[in-house]
């Protein structure tokens, strides 16, 4: 290794070690890793801020950052009308404050909006009116928090816009958004149908409810919960116009960022707040951590270190596409159990680039969907993908939605131990990487 | 006119491991909008203000909802007595500092921090003890009456 790439390496590592034990927060962290590297010279401010295309390097992917922007301005203004909570409580009467239906069903409401809007929205809507609906019920309500956790992350794999690594990984490898519905749909729908049954199976005899104390749940009046019907009209109207959007994206030869910024200014342009109100909605802090990694990432490029990592991926497998394959699934499956998956998928990205462009016989002529589509290196994508969705499931570290419902259950006297969050989420999370393993064996590797 | 002149010397304030059932009965009979927490040796601990005294029945985790209509009257989430019994005040109050100022601190300078850090009292600080407190009511009533007796 060359100096440059000791430095990159030195920075990428002080910066996670900094974030991962939380000594310093993670956008402060990335961020001033990010602009040491270029302030030092390992990556030029041009590359970090426009990437090379000529040179296969991305620096800060806009499309990922406005994708994120769009619909979390779409999705905050969306939140406002109540019509999540109309939806769990409609169908917690519709079971007739049964538990065991009550969690199945919550389960399938999150992981759809999980799909289709976001993962931390949709829990840190749903998670209190878990605890509420559970503490009228004299129920423990944990059961349900660790299922709809899981339920989440499921769902958000199914989509390109699902989960923030769909997106990095939709943006790099050009896969459309239904590219990501036809390869990771099935393995999701799947996933989701293995774990309601455990939950009908393992959970039902645990939680049983008097039909006097189940009243209480008909006492609820979901009608309440709307608090601008005119607005919740608006923005159902726009989420059908995105979601047509994103299914025509490929064709229209727009990115999906387009389509989510276009259904942002649309929202702002019906919505009687200011456009600062919107725009206060939007996490600046995860915003500026995605632009402070793809910049770090940028520099570990440029320095030849991914390059390398990607050929020790390629030697430990020996350019074999199916080892290669379960490797990335499995590794990242446990992997992102653990490390920040956002952080580690736009690590892989360029690791995975880096592989195709020397495994193709003629890179230098072929074109960007002949090395990087190669039938031996898509099932990669995939698998990345399902990995680093689905082991978010592992431990209650593995995604920002655990984090925040195990913060929700905490504060409300229900708290989540580790280890009784590891009896859920270990299976879960194999069954699904299984899952996904048979999936690409079918899809690809047969 | 500076802090010293507007501060009241003798104010309500409570203690941190103060039963918050108590902290909340002084604040109610005597109207405060927060009371200052101070410590054994006479130094700035905290505030205890009344959207404490809220958050202990709607937790934070609950603005999350868009709105809470559509519990039944029936569900009260107040019970009270049974999330109060055990707390104390230091258990609210998080890591609220309670701004201070000196004793000289003019009443111009006093206005503009009530202002910009959006609060409604702040405790003068002498040798490291809070030897008064300045509340948005002394400040206006002083700021007025001085003008006001000018003017006739």
């Amino acid at each position: 290794m060359n100096y440059p790439a000791i430095a990159a390496v030195a920075i990428f590592l002080v910066a996670y070690i900094l974030l991962a034990t939380e000594k310093a927060h993670k956008t402060k962290a990335v961020l001033a890793g990010a602009v040491l590297m270029i302030l030092v010279g390992i990556v030029s401010q041009r590359t970090a801020f426009h990437g090379d295309e000529a040179r296969h390097i991305e620096g800060v992917d806009w499309n990922t950052i406005m994708l994120l922007i769009g619909m979390m301005i779409i999705v905050n203004i969306t939140r406002t009308t109540g019509a999540v909570e109309y939806l769990a409580i409609k169908s917690a009467k519709a079971v007739h404050g049964r538990p065991t239906p009550i969690i199945v069903l919550f389960c399938v409401i999150t992981a759809a909006l999980s799909a289709f809007l976001d993962n931390v929205t949709t829990v840190i809507i749903i998670a209190p009116v878990v605890i509420l609906i559970f503490e009228r019920l004299e129920s423990d309500p944990v059961p349900g928090l660790i299922s709809i956790i899981c339920a989440s992350n499921i769902g958000g794999t199914a989509t390109l816009i699902g989960d923030p690594p769909n997106i990095i990984i939709g943006s790099a490898a050009r896969l459309s958004f239904l590219d990501f519905l036809s390869v990771d749909a099935l393995p999701a729908i799947a996933s989701m149908v293995a774990m309601l049954v455990a939950i009908a199976l393992f959970l039902r005899p645990r939680l049983s409810v008097s039909p006097e104390v189940r009243e209480r749940i008909m006492e609820f009046d979901e009608s309440a919960a709307i608090t601008d019907w005119q607005l919740l009209r608006r923005c159902l109207v726009v989420l059908g116009i995105t979601l047509v959007g994103y299914v025509v994206h490929g064709w229209l030869g727009l990115e999906p960022a387009t389509i989510a910024l276009t259904g942002a200014a649309l929202i702002m342009l019906l919505h009687t707040e200011g456009p600062d109100e919107a725009l206060k909605s939007v996490e600046w802090s995860t915003i500026f951590f995605f632009i402070g990694l793809f910049i770090m990432v940028a520099g570990l490029v440029e320095t030849g270190v991914l390059g390398m990592l990607g050929e020790g991926f390629t030697t430990l497998t020996g350019g074999n596409t199916a080892a290669m394959t379960m490797v990335m699934l499995w590794a990242s499956g446990i992997l992102c159990g653990v490390v920040n998956n956002i952080a580690y998928t736009t690590m892989m990205t360029p690791l995975i680039k880096s592989i195709a462009f020397s495994a193709h016989p003629a890179a230098a002529t072929a074109s960007w969907a002949q090395i990087y589509h190669a039938p031996n290196i898509l099932p990669l994508w995939w698998a990345l993908s399902l990995g680093a969705c689905l082991g978010g499931n592992m431990t209650y570290v593995g995604s920002a939605a655990n984090v925040l419902v195990v913060g929700i259950a905490e504060s409300s006297g229900h708290p989540i131990t580790f280890v009784r969050y590891l009896k859920y989420g270990i299976p879960v999370a194999l069954v699904s990487l299984l899952i996904a393993t048979v999936w690409l064996w079918l899809l690809f590797l047969r | 006119m500076t802090a010293k002149d507007i501060m009241e010397a003798d104010f309500t304030c409570v203690q941190p491991d103060m039963p918050l059932r108590k902290a909340a009965e002084l604040m109610t009979e005597r109207r405060k909008l927060l009371l200052p927490v101070i410590d054994e040796e006479g130094c700035g601990y905290g505030v205890l203000m009344e959207v404490d005294l809220l958050r202990v029945v709607l937790p934070k985790y609950l603005d999350n909802l868009a709105s809470l209509n559509f519990l039944p009257e029936s569900c009260d989430l107040f019970d009270l007595d049974v999330k109060i019994a055990s707390l104390k005040v230091e258990d609210v109050i998080g890591d609220r500092e309670l701004y201070t100022v000196s004793e000289d601190t003019k009443a111009m300078e006093i206005a503009h921090i009530m202002l910009t850090e959006q609060i409604s009292s702040v405790g003068v600080e002498k040798d490291g003890k809070i030897i008064g407190l300045v509340t948005r009511g002394n400040l206006v009533r002083h700021i007025f009456e001085q003008t006001l007796s000018a003017e006739e």
